[in-house]
C-alpha cells in the first residue's frame, strides 16, 4: 500500500443553478491576462450540450485521454512513434474557432466617433487581433439549450437514447437540463503529464495538485491534446501550457479556491482524500462497467489503522490525516456512494466528483399531486426527464447501476425529510424507501445536513499545507533567508 | 474569421513543412547537388540555395580583390591572366574582338573607362560599346577583379607595344585547337564531365550544377548560370572556348575554377560535346517538362501529408453549424 493524499472536490450538481460566478471569480483571478482571454478554467456547461470547447466529450475527435491496448495503457493522442510524425504540430488540437474568438466591444467609438445622424455604437472586436469580429459563438454558447438543435442535439452523451427519450428532452413542457461546472479535475493517472515530452507538468506530492512548470514548459502543446476533459490550455502570448492550478496560493493560506469560495448554489465541497498510489495502474485497466467502483476501491478509509499506520509510514502528516476524516468529499464519495467521477472511462482517474442530479419526473399526477403510493417507490428516476441513461454516459461510463444508486439515495433522502418535516409521507414509508436506498436515518441526516445546511468549515476542509516543510524539502531557507520568498520571483521568458 | 496563430493551428502544419524544406534545401545546395531540383517545390529553398551561392561568390569575390591587391603584376602578367582568353592581338577575334590596332580604333580614355567598367560603359549609352556589345551576341566584358584606372592604362599600353613589335601574345594562350572532326567519344566524354558523371581531375564542380545544354535526361541541368546550348557559336568556336575554358574570366567561373583548373583533355572533350550540341537540333529546354515535373512532385508531397495526417483534427463547431444549416430545421 503506498498511501498519498490528495486534496479532492464534489460538486452538487442537484443544487447547482448555473449562475456562471465561479468562472467569472476564476476569470478575474486567473485568466484576465493577455493570452489567456479565449482560457476558462473553470466554466459551466448546460447538459444536454456540447459544452466547451465544442464537442470535448467526443474523443474520436480531440483523441484525449488513455486507451487499453494490449494489456497496457497507452495515451491516445501520442506515443513514442508517433511523436516522429508530429514533432512540429500536434494534429488533435482544438482549434480556437472550438474555444471561441474571445471577443470586447470598441468602446472608445462611443467617445471618438465623428458627429453624424446615427447614434455611435460599440462594436465587437476580437481580443486577439483588436479587428472587428462577427461573434459565432462564446464559452456558453449553448446555456440554457441555446442553440440546441445545433449543440444539444449532439452531446455525445445521447449515445444509446431512444429516438423518443431524444425528442422527450427537448419537447414543449418537457424540456429538460442541468448545469456541468467543470474543472480541471487533478487526475490520479493524468493523461496531460503523461504526454508531456520536457516534463513540465507534474503532480505536487503533498496535496496532488496538477502543474504546469512554467520554467520547463517548451510549447509542445502535447497536454492540450492529452487532456480527454480539455483543461489545459496554450497561452499563445506567453507561449506556455497553463491550466487551473487549483487556486493552491489560496490553498496554503487555508482559504478555499475562488470558484469554491464564489459558489453561490453552495455546491462545491473540499477536502482531503487518501488513496493507495500502488494499484492506480492496475485500477485504470479494468473494464468499463466495473471503473466507477474500482476507483472508488483505490481510496482509502483514513479511519482504518492499518491505512493511518501506512500513511504514517508514507510521510502523510497527522494534520492531513486528521483532516481527511473530517472530509466531506470522503464522505459522499466512498461512505454514501453518491459522488461520482466524470467520464472514467477515459481513464485519467479525476479526482473530482459529482453528486449526479434529480431531475422533475413524468410521473403520473393525482388529483394535481404526484403520485407517490405506489409500490415501487423510485419509478420516477426511471421516468425522470433526464434518463438515466444519460446520466450513466456521463458519471458511469455507460453503466447505469452506480448512477441509479446515487439518485434513489438522494430521493430516500428528501422523501424522509418530508415525513420528518412536512408529514406529507408517512414515517413508514419513507424508512422503506431508505432501506431500498440503501441508507440508515442516521445516514439520511447526515446526508441532509452536509447537502442543505453545511457551513464554510463543513464545506471546505482545507488541510494545514505545511508549505515551510515542503519547502525544506526543494531547497534550504537558510540559503534563501535574505531574499524575498521563495521560487522563481523573476518572469518566464517565452519559449517558441 | 481569419485564422491565427492560436492552439490548434493547423497553418502552423504547413509553416514547419517549409521549414523542413528550406533546411533540407540549404544542406542539399551545401553539399552542391542541382539547387534548381528543389525550385518547384518551394520558393523558400530557391532562396535559401540562391542566398548561399550568392554568399559564396561574394567571399570568393573579396578574397580575388585581395590576392589582385597584394600582388603588383606586370602587364604582361596581367595580360596573359585576364585578356588572353577571349582575345587576340592580331590572331583574330575568339570570344572578344583582335586587338590588333585598337589604339588607333579608339581613344585612349575610352579604352580605360571600358576596360574598368565595361557595363557602366554600356548602359550609359555609349554607340561604341552598344555596337560591340551586338556584334559579340550581348557578351559583355567581364570586369576584372581588383582593375583600377592605372592597372587599365597599363594594359592598353602593353597591347599597343605588342601589336608593333608582333610579340608572344599574338594568340591566345593554350595548345591550338585540332581541326579535324571530333570523335564520338570525346563527345560522350564531354557529356559525362558535363553532367558530372565523370568528375574533373582537380575537383571543379560540374558544369551541370549551373548550366543547361537542352538535353540532359530528367531535370536537365541548373538554371543558375547561362544555358550552354549555343556556347559554342557564342564564344567564337572551338579557340574561344579553349582559352575561356582555361582560365574562365567571370568572377563566378574564376572562383570555381581558378584553383581547380580542367586539364586539357577535359576542356578538348568539353568543347567536343559543346560543338555537338550546337550542330545537334536546338531542343527547347526543358523547363516545361520542370514546371510539370514540379507540380506532380507537389502534388505527391501533399497528398502524402494528407495521407499521413489524415485522422487530425478538423474543427468541430463549424462542421455542427454547417451540418444543422444544411438540414435545416426539423
Amino acid at each position: 500500500m503506498n498511501v498519498r493524499s490528495q486534496i479532492s472536490m464534489v460538486f452538487h450538481l442537484d443544487k447547482c443553478i448555473g449562475c456562471h460566478t465561479c468562472s467569472v471569480a476564476c476569470k478575474n483571478v486567473w485568466t484576465d491576462r493577455k493570452g489567456a482571454e479565449y482560457m476558462w478554467w473553470n466554466n459551466v456547461e448546460t447538459k444536454p450540450g456540447t459544452g466547451y470547447p465544442t464537442l470535448w466529450e467526443d474523443q474520436e475527435e480531440y483523441q484525449g485521454g488513455w486507451e487499453v491496448s494490449d494489456g497496457k495503457l497507452q495515451l491516445k493522442s501520442t506515443s513514442k512513434k508517433k511523436i516522429v510524425f508530429n514533432i512540429f504540430h500536434n494534429p488533435h488540437m482544438p482549434s480556437i474557432d472550438d474555444y471561441y474568438e474571445p471577443w470586447t466591444y470598441n468602446y472608445e467609438h462611443l467617445f471618438d466617433a465623428p458627429a453624424s445622424d446615427d447614434q455611435p455604437v460599440a462594436r465587437p472586436i476580437s481580443q486577439i487581433t483588436g479587428e472587428l469580429v462577427q461573434i459565432e459563438s462564446g464559452p456558453n454558447w449553448d446555456d440554457d439549450l441555446g442553440g440546441s438543435p445545433v449543440y444539444a442535439a449532439n452531446d455525445p452523451n445521447l449515445e444509446g437514447l431512444s429516438e423518443e427519450q431524444r425528442e422527450q428532452l427537448s419537447s414543449v413542457e418537457r424540456l429538460v437540463y442541468f448545469y456541468l461546472p467543470r474543472i480541471c479535475n487533478h487526475c490520479l493517472n493524468p493523461s496531460c503529464v503523461a504526454s508531456c515530452p520536457s516534463g513540465a507538468l507534474y503532480k505536487r506530492g503533498q496535496d496532488g495538485i496538477v502543474l504546469v512548470d512554467q520554467n520547463r514548459c517548451r510549447a509542445w502543446r502535447s497536454c492540450v491534446a492529452a487532456c480527454p476533459y480539455k483543461k489545459v490550455y496554450y497561452n499563445w502570448f506567453a507561449g506556455k501550457a497553463e491550466k487551473c492550478i487549483l487556486c493552491y496560493p489560496r490553498l496554503e493560506t487555508g482559504q478555499a479556491p475562488a470558484c469554491f469560495h464564489s459558489c453561490v448554489g453552495r455546491i462545491r465541497y473540499l477536502g482531503v482524500l487518501l488513496y493507495d498510489a500502488s494499484r492506480i495502474e492496475e485500477v485504470a485497466l479494468k473494464k468499463d462497467a466495473e471503473l466507477v467502483e474500482a476507483h472508488r476501491s483505490l481510496i482509502l478509509d483514513p479511519n482504518d489503522p492499518e491505512v493511518i499506520s501506512a500513511a504514517r509510514a508514507a510521510g502523510i502528516d497527522e494534520a492531513v490525516l486528521e483532516s481527511a476524516r473530517k472530509s466531506p468529499v470522503f464522505k459522499f464519495v466512498k461512505e454514501w456512494k453518491m459522488a461520482l467521477p466524470p467520464h472514467i472511462e477515459y481513464r485519467t482517474m479525476p479526482m473530482l466528483f459529482y453528486v449526479p442530479p434529480l431531475s422533475p419526473v413524468i410521473s403520473s399526477r393525482v388529483n394535481g399531486l404526484v403520485d407517490f403510493d405506489s409500490t415501487e417507490f423510485f419509478h420516477d428516476i426511471d421516468e425522470s426527464r433526464v434518463p438515466v441513461r444519460f446520466l450513466a454516459n456521463l458519471f458511469g461510463a455507460g453503466e447505469e447501476r452506480e448512477v441509479r444508486y446515487a439518485l434513489r439515495k438522494q430521493k430516500a433522502v428528501r422523501w424522509w425529510r418530508r415525513a420528518r418535516t412536512a408529514g406529507d409521507v408517512d414515517q413508514e414509508t419513507a424508512l422503506r424507501m431508505l432501506a431500498e436506498a440503501d441508507c440508515t436515518p442516521e445516514q439520511a441526516e447526515a446526508i441532509y445536513q452536509l447537502t442543505s445546511l453545511c457551513t464554510f468549515e463543513d464545506r471546505f476542509v482545507i488541510p494545514p499545507m505545511h508549505r515551510e516543510q515542503v519547502i525544506e524539502q526543494a531547497q534550504s531557507p537558510q540559503q534563501a533567508r535574505s531574499s524575498a520568498g521563495f521560487g522563481f520571483t523573476t518572469g518566464t521568458a517565452r519559449s517558441i | 474569421m481569419k485564422k491565427r496563430a492560436v492552439p490548434g493551428e493547423r497553418a502552423l502544419t504547413d509553416v514547419c513543412c517549409l521549414q523542413v524544406l528550406s533546411f533540407l534545401g540549404q544542406s542539399w545546395s551545401t553539399v552542391g547537388a542541382p539547387s534548381h531540383i528543389l525550385c518547384f517545390v518551394h520558393a523558400a529553398p530557391l532562396e535559401a540555395t540562391a542566398m548561399t551561392v550568392h554568399g559564396s561568390i561574394g567571399l570568393s569575390c573579396g578574397l580575388l580583390f585581395f590576392i589582385a591587391g597584394l600582388s603588383a603584376q606586370s602587364p604582361a602578367e596581367d595580360y596573359a591572366q585576364n585578356c588572353a582568353m577571349c582575345h587576340t592581338i592580331g590572331g583574330g577575334p575568339l570570344v572578344g574582338p583582335d586587338l590588333a590596332g585598337m589604339s588607333s580604333r579608339r581613344e585612349r580614355a575610352w579604352l580605360v573607362r571600358f576596360i574598368v567598367d565595361p557595363q557602366a560603359v554600356i548602359d550609359s549609352g555609349d554607340a561604341t560599346a552598344r555596337a560591340l556589345l551586338q556584334s559579340y551576341q550581348g557578351m559583355v566584358m567581364p570586369a576584372i577583379p581588383g582593375i583600377t584606372p592605372k592597372r587599365a592604362t597599363a594594359l592598353v599600353d602593353y597591347v599597343r607595344q605588342q601589336e608593333g613589335s608582333g610579340g608572344a601574345a599574338k594568340t591566345g594562350q593554350g595548345a591550338p585547337a585540332a581541326l579535324e572532326p571530333f570523335t564520338s567519344r570525346e563527345v560522350e566524354r564531354g557529356r559525362a564531365l558535363f553532367s558530372g558523371l565523370a568528375p574533373f581531375e582537380a575537383g571543379g564542380t560540374a558544369c551541370i550544377a549551373c548550366h543547361d545544354t537542352g538535353d540532359l535526361p530528367l531535370l536537365g541541368g541548373g538554371s543558375l548560370g547561362p544555358s550552354l546550348t549555343h556556347v559554342f557559336k557564342r564564344f567564337g568556336g572551338r579557340k574561344g572556348l579553349e582559352t575561356w575554358l582555361a582560365s574562365p574570366p567571370t568572377p563566378e567561373m574564376a572562383s570555381l575554377y581558378r584553383r581547380r583548373p580542367l586539364t586539357e583533355q577535359e576542356i578538348t572533350a568539353l568543347i567536343a560535346y559543346f560543338e555537338d550540341r550546337a550542330a545537334g537540333e536546338a531542343k527547347p529546354a526543358a523547363h516545361a517538362g520542370f514546371l510539370l515535373l514540379g507540380s506532380a512532385g507537389t502534388a505527391l508531397i501533399l497528398l502524402i501529408f494528407h495521407l499521413l495526417w489524415r485522422e487530425r483534427f478538423h474543427g468541430v463547431r463549424a462542421r455542427l453549424v454547417r451540418q444543422y444549416r444544411t438540414r435545416g430545421v426539423q
